[in-house]
């Protein structure tokens, strides 16, 4: 079993795992074995934007970046540090309308923390697959309270325009249904003098009559825009097939989080591919080994650490066979700890990923 | 009794830094000080999954500490209620595909309806306290963000008049105490500034950094031999504490249990900073 000639991997995990910083350096470490990488990642610290050299106004773009690691190599790799707004651009630009950068509604949600960060994240995945200039597209997920936050994007994706257009459309009469040359304002005439307007009435006198006005406009011009959203609901198929997708679930030895470990297990069945590894992440083992306490405060700050990872161990082992380990890493400075992370990746290319027994 | 404590005290930061122990310890110090605190928890975002199976909700629950946990949809449909002033009708706005779609579309809206049931139940009832475990720092600045954001979106009517009344109430400095967690970590530190930062840009509130799990803060730990990790880990926590010491209000000390209701324990004394 490696880790090698996937064109998709996508590390996912809760926020403070190391996800960021093992994404970089996975795809560094994916460079310099001579792939062409684009890393994308979504809202990193400012300590990794320096050392990716990417800039807040680069936000969106596809950067190239010479030598990461400073040391006077030839490598390269491009990266993209996902923006909302540029990313409905994009969705404008690819079915010809400038609706969507128009509408006020969408233009406040497309705001950095305006709320679609996870949809966005899939959609540009989508369009840079369409490129077709990478070997490999690393996607580093947006920091979800859940692990499957990112994943559960998709299905809402799929709701909204499965079920709600559907129905919202079905409700009004297939009449209707958005021509391709329609204008907004028709659209909403037409729902207004439909059935729907005793609902519209309640809504406007609690949201005002303004907004109802815009929000119908606002899906209207998501609906022209369909196509974008749907074919981004194809690349899940993608997501799940293993010959295609490498999923990395990212945990931290560090965290008392192993409850979400467990409830991982379970969601992630279901979402993701067989080849899902997990990264077991800031692992102190290798640090705690030689450590020969003699004071009873030494040896009780011992055992808790051990018995920390071991509690991790146990339960990782018993729900996955895939589970890469990576040590903690002491350097401070950021660029010292990605260049650390990326000889670790290279330790698992020489020997193969352990297996569990 | 406190005589000056905050009505809202919102606790954010990172995933993993420790916001749920260091929430419930919060409501516990508060009821022990004769403050009528609750936890709140704004995870039930999914509409169809019970409050019940929330993990934070149960930990809560296991350590009788007392916590309101809202439902979204009864959130919404209690507010077009009271403003349409009919129960039938309100249930029927908030089960139309159409509402569902807003909500879906919207992703920040369920924020803001979290946000405005638990302010109203703060203005309803004077001696309520709510220790908010806000969702994790993107997270926690979609739900402020969003609350402005709808300002903007709805320009007029109730809805509108309401947001604004909401955010003057959240916004005042002697209601809401914005608390960032954070680890004893150089990059984790950073981005506790860069959140309080940005927060600070959208909602003019007294915000705090605290740094969790600070190993120098462990009792009698300089007398140590220590292995290499934890040597250059108390270097750090030294670095940490020359560069940032003054933008950090308080260093609160890792537990040495592995065991969530010790670990909340084991942080209730340090509380007091944070009030």
């Amino acid at each position: 079993m490696n880790l090698e000639n996937r064109p998709f991997e996508i590390f996912s995990g809760t926020g403070g795992v190391g996800k960021t910083t093992l994404a970089a350096s996975r795809a560094i470490h994916l460079a310099q074995e001579g792939s062409s990488v684009l890393l994308i990642t979504i809202d990193p610290a400012k300590r990794l934007k320096e050392v990716l050299s990417i800039k807040d106004e680069d936000a969106g773009k596809v950067v190239s970046i010479k030598d990461p690691l400073g040391d006077g190599s030839s490598l390269a790799l491009d990266v993209e540090l996902m923006n909302p707004e540029e990313t409905i651009k994009r969705v404008a630009n690819q079915t010809e309308s400038d609706d969507i950068l128009n509408n006020r509604i969408l233009k406040i949600l497309g705001r950095p923390y305006g709320g679609l960060n996870e949809i966005l994240a899939i959609i540009e995945l989508q369009l840079n697959i369409a490129k077709n200039k990478y070997d490999v597209i690393v996607l580093d997920t947006p920091p979800g309270g859940h692990f499957l936050d990112f994943l559960e994007s998709v299905d809402k994706i799929r709701a909204f325009f499965d079920q709600n257009f559907v129905e919202i459309f079905t409700y009004l009469g297939k009449k209707t249904l958005p021509s391709e040359g329609g204008r907004g304002k028709r659209f909403m005439t037409k729902i207004v003098s439909s059935g729907v307007k005793k609902l519209l009435d309640y809504l406007s006198k609690v949201t005002g009559a303004s907004f109802v006005e815009e929000f119908l406009e606002a899906v209207y011009v998501l609906y022209q825009s369909k196509g974008v959203f749907l074919n981004a609901l194809n690349l899940q198929k993608e997501l799940q097939d293993e010959n295609k997708t490498t999923w990395f679930l990212v945990t931290s030895v560090e965290q008392n989080k192993i409850k979400e470990a467990m409830e991982l297990s379970e969601g992630a069945k279901a979402l993701m591919n067989k080849k899902t590894w997990v990264i077991l992440n800031k692992c102190l083992s290798d640090q705690l080994k030689d450590w020969e306490p003699s004071q009873d405060l030494e040896k009780r700050v011992k055992a808790s650490f051990v018995e920390r990872e071991q509690k991790h161990e146990e339960i990782l082992t018993a729900k996955f066979k895939n589970i890469l380990r990576f040590s903690e890493v002491l350097k401070m400075q950021p660029l010292s700890h990605v260049e650390e992370l990326v000889s670790q990746w290279k330790n698992y290319k020489l020997n193969g990923v352990q297996k569990n027994g | 009794m406190l005589s000056d404590n905050k009505r809202f005290y919102i606790i954010t930061g990172k995933g993993g830094v420790g916001k749920t122990a260091l929430s419930l310890a919060l409501t516990q110090y508060l009821r022990s000080q004769g403050i009528k605190a609750n936890y709140l928890n704004f995870t039930t975002a999914a509409l169809e999954r019970p409050k019940s199976d929330i993990q934070e909700v149960l930990q809560a629950k296991k350590m009788n500490v007392p916590f309101t946990a809202l439902n979204l949809l009864d959130c919404a449909s209690g507010y077009v209620a009271k403003k349409l002033k009919s129960q039938t009708i309100a249930k029927w706005v908030v089960k139309t595909p159409f509402f569902k779609a807003l909500i879906s579309m919207i992703p920040g809206f369920n924020y803001t309806i979290y946000l405005g049931q638990a302010l109203e139940m703060l203005k309803e009832d004077p001696e309520q306290v709510f220790v908010l475990d806000s969702p994790s720092s993107g997270h926690a600045l979609t739900m402020l963000e969003a609350t402005k954001n709808f300002g903007e979106i709805f320009q007029s009517g109730l809805l509108f008049e309401d947001t604004q009344k909401m955010l003057s109430l959240l916004y005042s400095d002697h209601f809401t105490q914005i608390n960032i967690l954070t680890l004893p970590i150089l990059m984790a530190v950073n981005e506790a500034m860069e959140l309080k930062e940005s927060l600070n840009n959208i909602a003019p509130v007294s915000t705090e950094v605290f740094c969790n799990n600070s190993f120098a803060g462990l009792k009698g730990v300089d007398d140590l031999e220590l292995p290499e990790f934890l040597t250059k880990k108390l270097k750090t926590e030294q670095h940490i504490q020359d560069e940032f010491g003054q933008d950090i209000k308080s260093f609160v000390p890792h537990s040495l249990s592995n065991v969530d209701e010790q670990i909340i324990k084991d942080l209730i004394p340090f509380m007091d900073k944070l009030v």
